[in-house]
């Protein structure tokens, strides 16, 4: 990371309040992503278990997070693809 | 109504509010800053203290999303969330609310509350976490102006318009919904025959829409073939072909039209009514729907079913207000 932000990040902990509902936005930013990230791969035609792979989860935990959530025009793979 | 039926009625449209914003932003999880922008068009007195604040579904939405970048921003990190899209909710699956964001509606219809729309909001401007206290600041007011606004407030009721003259012998129910435009707009779009598709779900398709809209028009149509998931719809071949009667048009706010099976012999046709009213920010919307109950016996047989029905009929009104907020959002 470059300098001035690890400055910004530094400078904000005088406030913990603040920093830590801002650490809750970015939870919420990083589950936006994911849930995009995760239909773009089904998309490719990636398996659940690459996805797994790359997010560094189980299959089923994976499966069991997005399966429901993702866009259900997407026809998703078998297991055993 | 008693203190359950609106404490769940409630819960119901604001859990479709709040989830249809988080689905604009790419989440299937709603929290508390989706069930206050859910608030913000709620057709009851907690919807019209905020409206009457000058806060309406754009400014909230900003507010929420400024305080949403801000944070990020303090943080120390140069990103932004994604640009908000449309309302896939009705398309799309794996909805639910944040724990918090349950506790706090569960909260409001506990004991000694009343459960209403005014109970959450008054739970939401309470919450620990001091995100709602920001966005009403971004929003140039505060938790206490609200809640003295909001004791003062009445629900924009339109209990002063004549409702319909109850019939012997149908089964009516109602509703209220906020639309959040301004009454010429809502008119234009319930009188447009093209646009019923989109607030009638048994309707998939109409004919000859260029037609002018006068009682006593029938338009030829279909039962719709796809949900809007996408997933094919199973229907009998008798219930496949669609008719729509223009029944009345008052202008400028009360219309009512009729949905009917031409190919079923006993078919019973659906009388859907609307009566409009201004309401600060928007538009009060009341909805009627009622049918002729049947004769002998299957009536006798149809009777104990009666809280089932209204419930039902209840559903129906629901998708059919939630679709005409949405079309306006």
């Amino acid at each position: 990371m470059e300098s001035p932000r690890i400055a910004a990040v530094a400078a904000d902990t005088s406030d913990p309040k603040a920093g830590l509902r801002a650490v809750a936005s970015l939870r919420v930013l990083a589950d936006t992503l994911e849930l995009r990230q995760v239909e773009a791969a089904l998309r490719s035609g990636m398996s659940w278990q690459e996805i797994a792979d790359a997010l560094g989860v189980t299959r089923q935990a994976a499966h069991k997070k997005h399966s429901k959530r993702i866009d259900p025009a997407i026809s998703t793979p078998r297991r055993n693809k | 109504m008693n203190k359950l039926v609106r404490a769940a009625q409630t819960s119901q449209s604001l859990s479709l509010a709040a989830m249809e914003e988080a689905s604009r932003l790419g989440l299937r999880e709603a929290d508390i800053d989706h069930l206050f922008l859910a608030l913000v068009i709620n057709d009851q007195s907690a919807g019209c203290a905020l409206r009457e604040l000058g806060i309406d579904i754009d400014s909230a939405r900003l507010a929420v999303e400024d305080q949403r970048d801000a944070q990020l921003t303090s943080l120390g990190i140069e990103a932004s969330f994604p640009e908000a899209g449309r309302i896939v909710f009705h398309e799309t699956d794996g909805y639910e609310w944040t724990r918090r964001a349950r506790d706090l509606i569960a909260k409001s219809s506990s004991k000694g509350k009343s459960g209403d729309a005014a109970a959450v909001l008054r739970e939401l401007v309470a919450e620990p976490s001091g995100l709602i206290t920001d966005i009403l600041g971004r929003l140039g007011t505060t938790s206490d102006a609200l809640i003295e606004r909001l004791d003062r407030a009445v629900s924009p009721s339109m209990k002063s318009m004549p409702l319909a003259a109850k019939v012997k012998g149908r089964t009516t129910g109602t509703i209220e919904t906020f639309v959040s435009a301004p009454l010429d707009e809502v008119w234009a779009y319930l009188t447009d025959p093209a646009r019923i598709p989109d607030w009638e779900p048994s309707i998939g398709t109409l004919d000859q829409t260029a037609q002018e809209a006068m009682p006593g028009t029938v338009w030829e149509g279909t039962a719709p073939a796809i949900y809007p998931d996408g997933k094919p719809v199973k229907i009998k071949p008798q219930f496949r072909r669609r008719s729509v009667e223009l029944i009345a048009i008052h202008q400028p706010d009360r219309i009512a039209w009729s949905f009917g099976y031409p190919d079923v012999a006993q078919g019973n046709s659906i009388l859907t009514e609307f009566t409009l009213a201004n309401a600060t920010g928007g538009t009060q919307l009341r909805i009627s729907r009622s049918w002729s109950r049947r004769q002998g016996w299957r009536g006798l047989v149809a009777w104990p079913l009666r809280p089932v029905q209204k419930f039902l009929v209840w559903i129906t009104l629901f998708q059919t207000g939630s679709a005409i907020s949405r079309t306006f959002r």
